[in-house]
C-alpha cells in the first residue's frame, strides 16, 4: 500500500516525462516559426510553384537552372533577397512577396501562399547537401 | 550457333512480354507530380537538344534580329503567345504553367544556351511530349523571328528595362498589333 504511493506519481512520471522531453527537443531544433510544417509538401511545391525552373534545388532531378541561386546548402546562406538575414521568417516573406520586398527583383510573385512557404523553407532548412558535397 | 540464335529469340520474346506486362500494368507513376528519375531527365534532355540543333541546323535568320523595332514586334507577340507560360523577366507564368511537368522554363537561360534559329524551330514546330505547341499555321514566319529576336534580347533585359519596354510597345504597337490576338494577355 504504501509502495503504490510512490508507484502511482513515478509511473506517470515516466508516462509524462519522455512526452515533455520530445517536444523540448522539437523545439530546441526547429525554429518556432517552422514547427509543424511540412517538408515533404514543401519539397512537391518546390517544382509544382515553378520554383526549380530557376534555382537547382536539392533532391529535385531537373537541368542546370542558373536564372536564379542555387538551393543546395540554403541553411548556410546568410541571407535572402540580397540584404534580409536568412531567418525563417524572412525567406517565407520573401517567397510569399518577393515583389513587395525588392521591387526590381527579376523573382516573380508565384502566387505561393504563406503555409506553403513556410514548408518550402522547412524542407530547404532540412536538407543537409551542400554544394561541396553532402553531409552537414 | 543454332542453340545462340535460339536462346537470343527467347530473350527478345521474353523482353518484349515484360515490356507489353509493363504496359498493361498500370504500374507507371503518370502523374505530373511524381518528377522523372535522373537517368530520364538527361535522356530526354540530351535527346531534345541534339534533335533541335540538326532540325535548325540549315535554318538562317532572314535579317538582324538586333533591330529594335523587330525586337518591339516580338515583345508584343511574345506576350500574346509565349508570357503565359514562360513569363518574363520578373513577370510570373500563369498558375496553371508551372503544374505541368516538365515545367516551361523561363527563356532568359534558353536565350544564352540556344542559338536564335534553334529557337526559331522550336516555335515553329514544337516539342513533342514536352507540351511545347507547334505554332506553325498560327504565326507567319516573320512572327516567329521577331519573337526570336524578342527572345535573343532577355539575357539583356532587366526586370526594369522589360516593364519599361511593355509600356513603349503598347503605346507604338507597330505590325504586331495586326496579329497579337488569340494568345491571352
Amino acid at each position: 500500500m504504501r509502495g503504490l504511493k510512490f508507484a502511482v506519481p513515478a509511473l506517470a512520471a515516466m508516462l509524462v516525462l519522455p512526452a515533455c522531453q520530445e517536444e523540448e527537443e522539437a523545439r530546441s531544433l526547429e525554429p518556432p516559426a517552422l514547427v509543424g510544417a511540412d517538408t515533404e509538401r514543401g519539397k512537391l511545391a518546390l517544382r509544382l510553384h515553378g520554383c526549380t525552373t530557376c534555382h537547382v534545388a536539392p533532391g529535385v532531378v531537373g537541368g542546370n537552372q542558373r536564372i536564379g541561386p542555387t538551393l543546395v546548402g540554403f541553411t548556410s546562406r546568410r541571407y535572402v533577397a540580397g540584404s534580409l538575414p536568412n531567418t525563417p521568417e524572412n525567406a517565407i516573406h520573401w517567397i510569399v512577396s518577393p515583389q513587395a520586398i525588392t521591387p526590381d527583383s527579376a523573382m516573380p510573385d508565384m502566387g505561393v501562399d504563406y503555409e506553403t512557404a513556410r514548408d518550402i523553407v522547412a524542407y530547404l532548412r532540412s536538407q543537409t547537401e551542400t554544394e561541396w558535397g553532402s553531409g552537414s | 550457333m543454332r542453340k545462340v540464335f535460339g536462346a537470343i529469340a527467347v530473350f527478345l520474346v521474353l523482353s518484349a512480354l515484360g515490356v507489353v506486362a509493363f504496359l498493361y500494368s498500370g504500374m507507371y507513376p503518370i502523374g505530373a507530380t511524381t518528377q522523372h528519375s535522373g537517368i530520364i531527365y538527361r535522356a530526354v534532355d540530351t535527346l531534345v537538344r541534339q534533335a533541335v540543333m540538326e532540325s535548325a541546323k540549315d535554318i538562317s535568320p532572314p535579317g538582324n534580329l538586333e533591330d529594335p523595332d523587330l525586337r518591339r514586334a516580338g515583345l508584343i507577340l511574345y506576350r500574346g503567345w509565349c508570357l503565359q507560360c514562360h513569363g518574363a523577366p520578373g513577370v510570373a507564368p500563369s498558375p496553371f504553367a508551372t503544374g505541368m511537368n516538365p515545367p516551361p522554363p523561363p527563356l532568359v537561360q534558353t536565350a544564352r544556351e540556344w542559338q536564335a534559329k534553334e529557337v526559331w524551330w522550336v516555335i515553329d514546330n514544337g516539342i513533342a511530349m514536352a507540351g511545347m505547341p507547334a505554332f506553325r499555321f498560327k504565326l507567319t514566319d516573320e512572327e516567329m523571328w521577331a519573337i526570336t529576336a524578342f527572345v535573343a534580347s532577355l539575357p539583356e533585359l532587366s526586370p526594369a528595362a522589360y516593364a519599361a519596354m511593355v509600356k513603349e510597345a503598347e503605346a507604338n504597337p507597330g505590325f504586331a498589333a495586326r496579329r497579337g490576338k488569340g494568345g491571352g494577355s
